[in-house]
Order: C-alpha cells, then sequence, then structure tokens
C-alpha cells in the first residue's frame, strides 16, 4: 500500500459509507472538495433515500434557488433513489418551483413534508398540479409512489392557517391521484387520502392546519393557553369558533371542579 | 500443509505474521482463502504494509471473543454502535494512517474494521470546510482546481446560511 494514501484511493463505497455517518451540510462540504468527490457522493443512492434540508442542515431561510442547485448536482441515480422530501420550516422562499422541481426530479418520491411553507398555497398547490396534469404534457409525468404530502402548520392562529375550499382540496387529490395513477374518485376505488388538508366542521373552507387541532379533539386541556383563551381559531371559519367555545366552556368547567375538589 | 489452527500473512514487503486463524474470523477475505487455498503456506496480503497489518490484527485480537453478529452492512444505520475504549487506539491516529487502515480494513474485508475507520473518518471531516479536508487527505490529490469553477451548488457557510 502507497504511504501517502489519498481519500480518493479508498474505494466509492467506503467513502460513502464514512458520508453516510455525515450530516447534510458535512456530505455537501466533502463533495465540494474535488470534482470526483462530487460525482461519487451525487451518484450514490444510498445518502440520498431521505432529504431532510432544514433539519439536517440548521437553516431556516431556503429559497428555491438553493433546493435547485442542489437538486441540480444529483445524478438520475441519486434523483430515482429518493423517497422522502422534508422541506418543512424552510421559510417563506420556497415556492412552486421547488415543489415542481422535486416532483419532476425524483420519480420514486413517496413522502413530502412542505410543512409550515408559507408560501405554498393551497390554490398555488392546485395551479402547478393541473399544469403537471395536462394530458398535453410529455413526458407524462407519474410518481407512482407518491402517498404522502404534508401541508399542515401546527401553529393554528389566522396568520398560518391556509385556507381553500372544497375544490381546491377535491383538485388537489384528484390530480396527486392521477400523478400517483390512482383512481381519482371514490366511485372508482376507494377514498384516496394523500395529502392532509382537512374540511371544516361545516364544510365550506380547507385548511392546511394541524388534523388534532385543540378544538377539533377532545382533549380540553390543550385547548387553551396558559390563561384559557383560545388562540385565534374563530378567525379561520365560524363552525370552528364554535367548537372553541365548547371547549373553552369545558376548561371552565374543568377547572371549577378542580377547585371545588381542592385539587 | 499449514498448522490449520494458525495463519501466516504475509505484506507486500514480504514480513510474515503468524496468528491463530480464530482472530480473524471476521475477515471475509481470510475465511474464503481458508475454505478455497488453506492447505498453502500463507497467504498474501499484497496491498498493506506490515505497521498496518500489525494494527489490523491487533483489532482482530482484541475482538476476538467477541459474540456480538457478525455485520453485513458497515454502513447499515440500524446497527447501534457505540464507541469501544479497546480501539481508542484508532482514535488517536493521524490522518494518513487512519486512511491506510481504512483501505486495509476494506481488503481483509472485515465490516466492523470498515465502519470504526469509517465513523472516525466522518467524525474529523465533520465540520471541517473544503479547504480543510484537502489539506487533512493529501492535498496533492485532492486538488481545488478539480472543483468546477461554476460549482452551483452552493457551500455552506460556518453560519448556518448557504452562500452562492
Amino acid at each position: 500500500m502507497d504511504t501517502s494514501t489519498c481519500l480518493l484511493s479508498i474505494p466509492p463505497e467506503i467513502i460513502t459509507t464514512i458520508a453516510s455517518y455525515l450530516p447534510l451540510t458535512s456530505v455537501l462540504q466533502l463533495a465540494a472538495t474535488n470534482r470526483c468527490l462530487r460525482e461519487l457522493i451525487f451518484d450514490a443512492s444510498a445518502l440520498w433515500k431521505e432529504l431532510c434540508l432544514v433539519r439536517e442542515c440548521r437553516i431556516y431561510d431556503f429559497s428555491d434557488e438553493h433546493v435547485g442547485s442542489l437538486i441540480r448536482n444529483f445524478s438520475l441515480n441519486a434523483c430515482n433513489a429518493v423517497r422522502q422530501v422534508d422541506l418543512s420550516n424552510a421559510g417563506p422562499n420556497i415556492t412552486n418551483q421547488t415543489l415542481e422541481l422535486i416532483l419532476t426530479h425524483f420519480p420514486n418520491i413517496h413522502t413530502l413534508r412542505l410543512n409550515r411553507c408559507v408560501n405554498l398555497t393551497p390554490s398555488s398547490i392546485v395551479e402547478l398540479l393541473v399544469s403537471l396534469t395536462e394530458p398535453s404534457r410529455a413526458p407524462r409525468l407519474h410518481l407512482p409512489h407518491l402517498t404522502h404530502l404534508y401541508l399542515q402548520d401546527d401553529r393554528r392562529d389566522a396568520a398560518h392557517i391556509a385556507l381553500g375550499n372544497k375544490v381546491t382540496l377535491a383538485t388537489i387529490r384528484m390530480r396527486l391521484a392521477q400523478l400517483a395513477g390512482r383512481p381519482t374518485s371514490p366511485s372508482e376505488g376507494d377514498a384516496f387520502e394523500i395529502c392532509d388538508l382537512e374540511l371544516c366542521d361545516c364544510h365550506t373552507r380547507t385548511y392546511a392546519s394541524c388534523a388534532n387541532p385543540s378544538v377539533m379533539g377532545a382533549t380540553p386541556s390543550t385547548a387553551g393557553d396558559a390563561y384559557g383563551n383560545i388562540v385565534g381559531l374563530s378567525i379561520a371559519c365560524a363552525c370552528w369558533a364554535i367548537r372553541a367555545y365548547s371547549v373553552s366552556a369545558a376548561i371552565a368547567r374543568q377547572n371549577s371542579v378542580a377547585r371545588c375538589a381542592g385539587v | 500443509m499449514s498448522d490449520p489452527a494458525n495463519i501466516t500473512l504475509v505484506t507486500m514487503d514480504g514480513t510474515t505474521f503468524t496468528v491463530p486463524s480464530a482472530y480473524l474470523h471476521r475477515s471475509k477475505l481470510v475465511q474464503d482463502w481458508l475454505r478455497s487455498e488453506g492447505d498453502k503456506q500463507a497467504m498474501e496480503v499484497k496491498h498493506v504494509t506490515p505497521f498496518v497489518l500489525q494494527g489490523v490484527l491487533n483489532f482482530c485480537e482484541i475482538h476476538a471473543e467477541d459474540t456480538s453478529e457478525p455485520l453485513a452492512d458497515p454502513a447499515d444505520p440500524t446497527k447501534p454502535f457505540e464507541a469501544d475504549p479497546r480501539d481508542d487506539a484508532f482514535r488517536g491516529m493521524p490522518d494518513d494512517q487512519l486512511l491506510q487502515f481504512t483501505m486495509a480494513a476494506d481488503i481483509l474485508q472485515i465490516p466492523e474494521l470498515v465502519r470504526l475507520t469509517a465513523q472516525e473518518m466522518a467524525s474529523r471531516i465533520d465540520g471541517k470546510s473544503p479547504d480543510q479536508i484537502r489539506a487533512m487527505f493529501n492535498p496533492d490529490d485532492l486538488a481545488e482546481e478539480d472543483v468546477d469553477s461554476d460549482n452551483e451548488m452552493g457551500e455552506v457557510g460556518e453560519e448556518g446560511a448557504i452562500s452562492k
């Protein structure tokens, strides 16, 4: 063995093993040292099955350009390996451009997390999905493994609930099902729940909000803040305000009973 | 015919090491050789220096009686890995030696040693800039000019922001 061993003299699979123990930021630094390493790393399918950008990089101001410049380094092999992409909390600079890039580059993706990407609204997603599923589009986009699109935001105040309507929700579900090659209406098979958007109680508005917000669940102790106030929920929809009131009353009753019992 | 209880290994410069065969039960290369050519006097390990082979054999001796299941994939994320104080010698060695041990572990196909050296390499690379990584591992061969001048990937700055 040559005693002046270089990193590049290690077999590619060992370099991939080393990279598999690194956080994403360090993988990118390693890739930036040398063209051979860069090509090797961006071709290593084992490294790119899960792409959790914000969590792993601890960066909160991603933009479409950042995501694009990263994805464009991927080889076909690496693109095919991607199963999950998590861009939650990536900030306001993530738009439809990133969503389109992800959907068109990763044919085997099954889960896409875009929670708290405030500029990805239900209506803008509809716009993109409609264009991606145009019959005239060539080649036709097919994502047979796509099963989950997460858009929920656990901050349930007026500024963070993405509003839509029943048609928006139906369109998103139908177009996603179309991309995945699944039945697009309940009559053709089981209802296809691919997206976590939900309808409010009175079925008039759609929300990219938490599936079990306190006002919709039955856990009164978590429904309000420390002072028993309900935070901003009544603004989203009148039916939620009624629920909020009911839960608030339940908390008050519970506190009253606790006080009487001397707890 | 050689003693079946022992195995003799010959390094690139002809130095021989005779050790109990049981020490090398995790080496796939050695096990394959014992099955197919075990009647020969010695096994040649052409690309390994005596110093490195001695270190590998020390590792094998220390772990000879470990009862853990053989590791199939050194990068298997489902297999928990805890630092073993018996392996501290690998943590203190210079970068170029660690690189040689990584290669020797791969040549002898000892997944446990590959995992150990790969993790140690990763811990040394983690948090380093591309320039620092080049300086660590034979900078002549990791020339900067090999990197595309129009690298669009962008570097992740130390402050946590991506800089273009």
